[in-house]
C-alpha cells in the first residue's frame, strides 16, 4: 500500500514528490521566484483534489503517464526500491522536459488539467503574490483614473449620426 | 413579514433581472406580489475579492458554469450538444449578482430587422415602445456613461459619470482615432459615483464577473429588490418551482414549488409571471404538464424551447511594451465601437457586431489564458512570458448579432435531474455560418485596432466556449399565435394570465448586451400590466 504523505489528504507520498517535480519543471526557479514544486503547490493542488473530486482522475492519470514516460527512459529500479521509486526523479532536467513534452504531445488534455492546476495553485498562493506585489482586489480597489475627457470624441461626434430610423 | 394570502395578485417566478424589476413595479401600484427564487441571498461577505485565492473562485463557487459551480440552488444542464455553454447564477438578483454590468440598450433598427435586412422576424414593437421604460430603468438602478452617442438615439443624462481615463483607455483611443472608428465610453449598470442606499462607487478593483462586494455593481438584489420588499412584495427564497399549475379553464393558478426541506408548497395566484430566462423559463413551461397542456404550458405551437439565441464571442487579445494595467478597472467595461453595427453585405454578413473594448484580470486569468485562449508556456520561458503579459495585456471582446434558428433549442433531458428530481435542460445549438463570417470579420478588425493601438503581440480564440451569458429567444413574441409564445406585452397566447419577461421572449437578439432591455421589456410589461390587471386576472 503507498505511503500517505503527511501534508496531504488525497496523494500519496511517491504522488506528491512526482508532482513536485513535475512542477517545478512547468514553472521552474528563476530569479527571486521558487519554482512551484518548491512553493508548495503539490499540497495545493492535493487540497483542490480533496474539494473538487472531479479532478482527480485527470490527475492521477496525468501522473501516471508521465511517470510510465519516465519508465520508459530509466534504468529499472532496484527490487527493494520498487514500491517507493518515481521514475522521473531519476532523469536528468533534460530528460524530465523530454518526458514532460511527449506527454502533452500524446495526451494533451490530460496534460493541460495537469498545468492548469499548477498554474491555479501558483498564482493564489500568497509567498508569490506577495513576490509579483499583487493584492487582493479588495478593500484597496485601484487608484480611480483622471476623469474622462469629453473633448477627445469631437471627431466621432463630426461624424454624425450612426444608426438606422426604424 | 405580512402573511401570504391564499391567492395573491401576482406570482413571479425567479428573482434576477425582469423578476426584480417587476416585482417592484407591480409592488409600487400596490398589487399584492410574491416572487419564489430558487436561490438565496448571498452574503456580501462570501464574495471572494479579499483572498488571495480569490481569482481561484472562477473555477469554484463563484464559476459562471452552473456545471463547474455545483451549488445546491443550481441545476445542471446537459451541454454534449452546443459549443458555447449557457452561464448564469441562482441566486437573489439572478446572472446580475456576476456580470460585466455593460448596459447598451438596443438601437431601432434591432427591432425591424425584417422589414430593413429580410432576416428573421420583426419584433411586435418598435424601440419607441420600450424607450421610456429604458429611461426609468437607469433611473432607478444607477448607470455610469455619456449622453450623445451618436451610436444610438437620444438619451438623458446618465446618473453617474463614465469611467475615468486609464492607461487602457487611452492605448483603444489610440489605435481606435488612427482607424477613425466610433468609439464611445461605455454604459454601465454601476456607479462611478454615490448613487443610492448602501452603495458605495467603484473603486477598479477589477473582477466583477464574481460580483461586486461594494454594491456599485448596479445588481438587482441591491437596486430593485430592497425596493421591492420595501413597497411590499413578498420575495420567497429557496424555492424551487417544479410547475405552473392551471385551473380547469386552462389558466393558470399558481405554482407548485419544494421548500429547502425537500417539501412541497403552493402559491396560488390571480396572474404568474415567468422571469427564469432563456433556458430556465422554456425549462419550467415544458416541466409544467398537464392534461389541457400536454406539450408543456403554453407550448400548443411546439416554439417552446426553439430559436434559441447566444451571442457568439470571439476574443482577441494585445499585448502591449508598456503597462496598461488591464486588471486594473471594471473586466468587461470601458469603451464600446459601434462602427460595424448596422448591416453592410460587402462585409460578407448580415446585421452587425459590436466591439468591445475589455481590460484583462488578475495573474491566474493572463497565465491561464482566460482572453485570448492561449496559455502562458510552462518550462524555461514560462516567468519571461507571463512578466510580459502581466498587466500588459488588454482584451477585445466580439460579440455578434445571433439570428434565430428552430433548431437551436432548449429541451428536457430525459435522464438528468436536479437536487429536486426535477427534470433538467438540454441545449442543442450550432453557430450559423452568418454568425460564423461575422466572427471572422471582427476578430480580423480588433486585429487592426490592436496593432493600431500599439500592441507587439495579438492572439485570439475563434469562439470562446464560456460565453454564453446571453439566453434569449426560447419563448418569443409575436402577433401571430402560429410562431410565436406571448404577445408584444409577454402574455401568452394559450394563457391569458400568463406572462413571460426575461431574455426568452426576444425575438432577435441586437448585437449588444441584453439585461438593459430585458428589463425596460419588464417594466413596460409591469406597467400594462398594472393598468389592465382586472381584464388580465
Amino acid at each position: 500500500m503507498s505511503e500517505q504523505h503527511q501534508d496531504c489528504e488525497i496523494l500519496a507520498a511517491h504522488q506528491v514528490a512526482l508532482l513536485e517535480a513535475i512542477q517545478n519543471r512547468l514553472i521552474p526557479a528563476q530569479d527571486e521566484m521558487p519554482g512551484a514544486g518548491d512553493a508548495g503547490c503539490a499540497q495545493t493542488v492535493d487540497r483542490f483534489l480533496k474539494e473538487r473530486p472531479a479532478l482527480r482522475r485527470p490527475i492521477f492519470a496525468a501522473l501516471n503517464a508521465v511517470e510510465v514516460a519516465a519508465g520508459d527512459r530509466a534504468q529499472a529500479p532496484p527490487d527493494d526500491e520498487a514500491s517507493t521509486h518515481v521514475a522521473f526523479l531519476a532523469l536528468s532536467i533534460a530528460e524530465r522536459d523530454a518526458v514532460l513534452r511527449a506527454v502533452e504531445a500524446a495526451q494533451p488534455d490530460l496534460f493541460r488539467t495537469l498545468v492548469n492546476q499548477t498554474y491555479s495553485a501558483y498564482y493564489t498562493n500568497p509567498a508569490v503574490l506577495l513576490i509579483l506585489g499583487w493584492n487582493p482586489p479588495q478593500p484597496e480597489g485601484y487608484p480611480t483614473p483622471p476623469p474622462f475627457d469629453e473633448a477627445l470624441l469631437e471627431n466621432v461626434k463630426q461624424r454624425g449620426k450612426l444608426w438606422r430610423d426604424a | 413579514m405580512a402573511p401570504i394570502r391564499d391567492v395573491v395578485d401576482v406570482l413571479i417566478i425567479g428573482a434576477g433581472a425582469a423578476g426584480a424589476a417587476a416585482a417592484w413595479s407591480l409592488a409600487s401600484g400596490g398589487l399584492d406580489v410574491v416572487c419564489l427564487e430558487q436561490g438565496d441571498w448571498i452574503d456580501p461577505t462570501d464574495y471572494p475579492h479579499h483572498s488571495p485565492d480569490w481569482e481561484l473562485h472562477r473555477q469554484t463557487d463563484f464559476a459562471k458554469d452552473p456545471n463547474v459551480r455545483q451549488r445546491p440552488e443550481d441545476y445542471p444542464l446537459n451541454n454534449d450538444d452546443t459549443p458555447i455553454v449557457p452561464l448564469m447564477f441562482n441566486a437573489v438578483g439572478g446572472s446580475t449578482v456576476h456580470w460585466s454590468g455593460h448596459f447598451p440598450r438596443f438601437r431601432p433598427s434591432d427591432f425591424r430587422v425584417k422589414t430593413l435586412d429580410d432576416v428573421a422576424e420583426d419584433w411586435p414593437l418598435t424601440y419607441w415602445d420600450p424607450e421610456p421604460y429604458y429611461e426609468e430603468n437607469d433611473a432607478n438602478i444607477g448607470v455610469s456613461g455619456l449622453e450623445g452617442d451618436p451610436s444610438g438615439p437620444p438619451r438623458l443624462p446618465r446618473q453617474t459619470p463614465p469611467l475615468g481615463l486609464d492607461a487602457a483607455a487611452r492605448a483603444y483611443i489610440r489605435g481606435l482615432e488612427k482607424l477613425g472608428w466610433h468609439w464611445w465610453p461605455t454604459e454601465n449598470a454601476l456607479i462611478t459615483a454615490p448613487f443610492g442606499e448602501g452603495r458605495q462607487a467603484c473603486n477598479y478593483c477589477g473582477p466583477c464577473d464574481m460580483g461586486c462586494p461594494r454594491g456599485a455593481m448596479s445588481s438587482a438584489h441591491v437596486t430593485y429588490w430592497p425596493a421591492a420588499i420595501a413597497k411590499g412584495a413578498r420575495l420567497i427564497t429557496r424555492a424551487r418551482v417544479r410547475e405552473i399549475t392551471v385551473d380547469r379553464r386552462g389558466r393558470a393558478s399558481g405554482a407548485v414549488y419544494y421548500t429547502p426541506d425537500g417539501g412541497i408548497a403552493q402559491q396560488r395566484a390571480r396572474v404568474v409571471i415567468v422571469a427564469c430566462n432563456g433556458v430556465g423559463t422554456p425549462r419550467l413551461l415544458l416541466n409544467s404538464v398537464s392534461s389541457l397542456f400536454p406539450h408543456g404550458l403554453a407550448n400548443s405551437n411546439g416554439l417552446v424551447g426553439t430559436h434559441l439565441m447566444f451571442h457568439p464571442i470571439a476574443f482577441v487579445s494585445g499585448v502591449f511594451p508598456d503597462r496598461v494595467d488591464g486588471h486594473a478597472g471594471p473586466v468587461g467595461l470601458l469603451l464600446h465601437c459601434h462602427e460595424f453595427y448596422e448591416t453592410d453585405l460587402s462585409r460578407g454578413f448580415v446585421r452587425g457586431i459590436k466591439i468591445q473594448l475589455c481590460r484583462e484580470s488578475g495573474p491566474l486569468s493572463t497565465a491561464l489564458g482566460h482572453f485570448p485562449g492561449e496559455a502562458v508556456p510552462w518550462g524555461a520561458a514560462h516567468h519571461r512570458v507571463q512578466r510580459e503579459r502581466s498587466a500588459h495585456m488588454l482584451a477585445i471582446a466580439i460579440m455578434v448579432e445571433d439570428l434565430p434558428e428552430s433548431h437551436n433549442r432548449v429541451e428536457l433531458d430525459p435522464t438528468l435531474t436536479d437536487g429536486n428530481r426535477i427534470p433538467a435542460p438540454k441545449v442543442s445549438y450550432t453557430v450559423s455560418e452568418n454568425s460564423r463570417r461575422a466572427l471572422d470579420f471582427g476578430i480580423a478588425r480588433a486585429r487592426d485596432l490592436l496593432e493600431a493601438a500599439g500592441a507587439t503581440e495579438i492572439m485570439h480564440q475563434e469562439l470562446a466556449r464560456n460565453s454564453g451569458w446571453h439566453l434569449m429567444g426560447t419563448a418569443r413574441m409575436g402577433e401571430n399565435p402560429d410562431n410565436s409564445v406571448v404577445n408584444r406585452y409577454g402574455r401568452a397566447h394559450d394563457v391569458p394570465n400568463l406572462f413571460i419577461i426575461d431574455g426568452s421572449i426576444f425575438v432577435t437578439s441586437a448585437a449588444v448586451n441584453p439585461t438593459s432591455t430585458i428589463q425596460a421589456l419588464a417594466l413596460y410589461v409591469s406597467d400594462w400590466l398594472k393598468h389592465n390587471l382586472r381584464e388580465v386576472a
